[in-house]
């Protein structure tokens, strides 16, 4: 569906002339129903392909293509602290934006959404956006977001600074997105937060694709083996073992403690 | 004076701090002594950045005191909140202007700092060109290069990978033990295992205040301010 074909781009430097690279002659497919994890470390172009392929930026050179449409009217973007995005006086208001645009029914949509967030539409929709924690804000930005309801949804470290909670309301939205066969591209440096939701993951390295592979291949050609947290070396453990993720965390911490014998 | 007085350097005392019409913080006392590393844990919303955003002055208490023995570095969620200059070189020169140093002396400080948190190759970069990551190590080196006793730290890992989280980690160790304090907010608790003490707010009060074994004792108070017990934590035998 959407083919990306040698893309680079580069930002201004200091002086006259001066280009940055950020992505060199980048070149793969995304399918509908795609669910990618982008890794990478920081400053290695993640940040800059997902605005590519929100049309947010054009590639410098090469193409990005998708059915010959506008990426900017099928995909969207959650950027980083999305919260600073904020511009209508409560959070109802900032939620109805996205579904106005989206054409769906708006008053079964709304419920729909702010449910999604885990939030009570009576007590919160009045609300100033402003006014709520970072991690709630964080939420209410998201949710506008996917009220949109674009094929593509391009999500820029959506669980920074959020606590368990609010990282497991992130992943219950993006398991209905997946449940409706968009696609999905979310740049992190927690992939184990997302990996039993995933199809594929795909690494950057100095403005190139390291590699592009699904779940299985990456945990059977130990791409991830450098530097693991703990939690995540025991679920790709538990993965390898059992082809399948743990369905909850009483699971893997009942296989990590048979590992440890305890 | 007992040691105990002498050594502490931050001090708050039953402050309360309300915003947006709502209480955040209630009577909220807590001890930071020098060279201690502190961890505040807590749901979202539960008034962790309240706290320090207090505790730095940014932010009015309605009732209490604060005492402060020294100057404040301090790193925000969202490292856009406090980068300003137009380079990396002038957000390290900037809070060095206060301290009436000569301008070698700068210079040297922000090579220095610049050497120590790999931003050597990046000094003359645009803050605008950089990634999250690299916007939060330079607020990171920013809030150290004045060497404040202490350093309130609000998320400040959150958009680094996993080498410069390490990294950030292991300076923060150094300098904490040899002359400076640290309040760490977070809601990863890997990042803060190694810390001398912690401290868990919800209900807008301090649930829980103590070292580590103390907490794997009495895992309940996470239940108590609406968390799930760390995976450090449940993990361990």
């Amino acid at each position: 569906m959407l083919k990306v074909r040698k893309a680079s781009f580069a930002y201004r430097g200091p002086g006259k002339d001066v280009r940055i690279p950020a992505l060199e002659k980048i070149s793969f497919d995304l399918k509908r129903g795609d669910f990618v994890i982008l890794t990478g470390r920081t400053g290695a172009g993640k940040t800059t392909l997902l605005q590519l392929l929100c049309g947010l930026i054009e590639p410098d050179e090469g193409t990005i293509d998708c059915e010959s449409r506008d990426l900017s009217s099928i995909s969207s973007m959650i950027f980083q602290y999305p919260e600073d995005c904020f511009f209508n006086a409560t959070v109802k208001e900032e939620i109805e934006f996205g579904i106005r645009r989206s054409g769906r029914n708006a008053s079964r949509r709304l419920e729909e959404i702010v449910e999604s967030i885990g939030f009570d539409l009576a007590e919160f929709g009045t609300r100033r956006p402003l006014s709520l924690s970072g991690g709630e804000q964080r939420l209410v930005a998201i949710a506008s977001i996917i009220a949109l309801d674009r094929e593509i949804i391009l999500l820029d470290e959506p669980t920074s600074g959020l606590d368990e909670k609010a990282v497991a309301t992130v992943r219950k939205i993006l398991n209905v997105e997946k449940s409706e066969n968009k696609t999905v591209v979310v740049a992190t440096h927690w992939p184990a937060e997302f990996m039993d939701l995933a199809t594929h993951v795909m690494n950057l390295k100095d403005g190139r694709i390291d590699f592009f592979v699904t779940v299985a291949d990456y945990v059977d050609l130990n791409l991830h083996r450098e530097r693991l947290e703990e939690k995540e070396r025991y679920l790709l453990n538990y993965y390898k073992l059992f082809r399948r993720f743990p369905q909850s965390e009483e699971e893997l911490i009942l296989f990590i403690r048979r590992d440890k014998r305890c | 004076m007992s040691r105990e007085s002498c050594d502490i350097l931050l001090s708050l005392e039953a402050v309360t701090v309300h915003a947006d019409g709502r209480k955040i913080l209630e009577s909220f006392s807590l001890d930071v002594s020098k060279a201690e590393s502190v961890a505040l844990l807590g749901r979202n919303g539960s008034g962790k950045t309240t706290l320090l955003r207090t505790i730095a002055g940014l932010k009015r208490f309605s009732s209490g005191e604060i005492t402060l023995d020294g100057g404040i570095g301090m790193v925000f969620q969202n490292p856009e909140s406090a980068l300003f200059g137009a380079t990396v070189e002038e957000n390290l020169a900037f809070p060095l202007q206060s301290l009436q140093l000569d301008r070698n002396r700068i210079f040297e400080r922000i090579q220095q700092s610049a050497r120590k948190f790999g931003l050597t190759e990046i000094l003359d970069r645009d803050i605008l060109t950089l990634s999250g990551g690299q916007r939060q190590l330079v607020s990171i080196a920013a809030a150290l290069i004045s060497e404040p006793s202490i350093l309130l730290l609000d998320e400040p890992l959150s958009m680094m990978d996993r080498q410069d989280r390490e990294s950030i980690l292991q300076t923060v160790s150094e300098i904490v033990g040899s002359e400076t304090s640290v309040l760490f907010a977070t809601n990863r608790f890997s990042e803060v295992v190694g810390f001398d003490r912690f401290v868990i707010i919800g209900n807008r009060r301090k649930l829980f205040d103590g070292g580590i074994e103390e907490l794997k004792r009495t895992p309940s108070v996470f239940y108590e301010a609406g968390m799930s017990v760390p995976f450090e934590i449940v993990q361990s035998c």
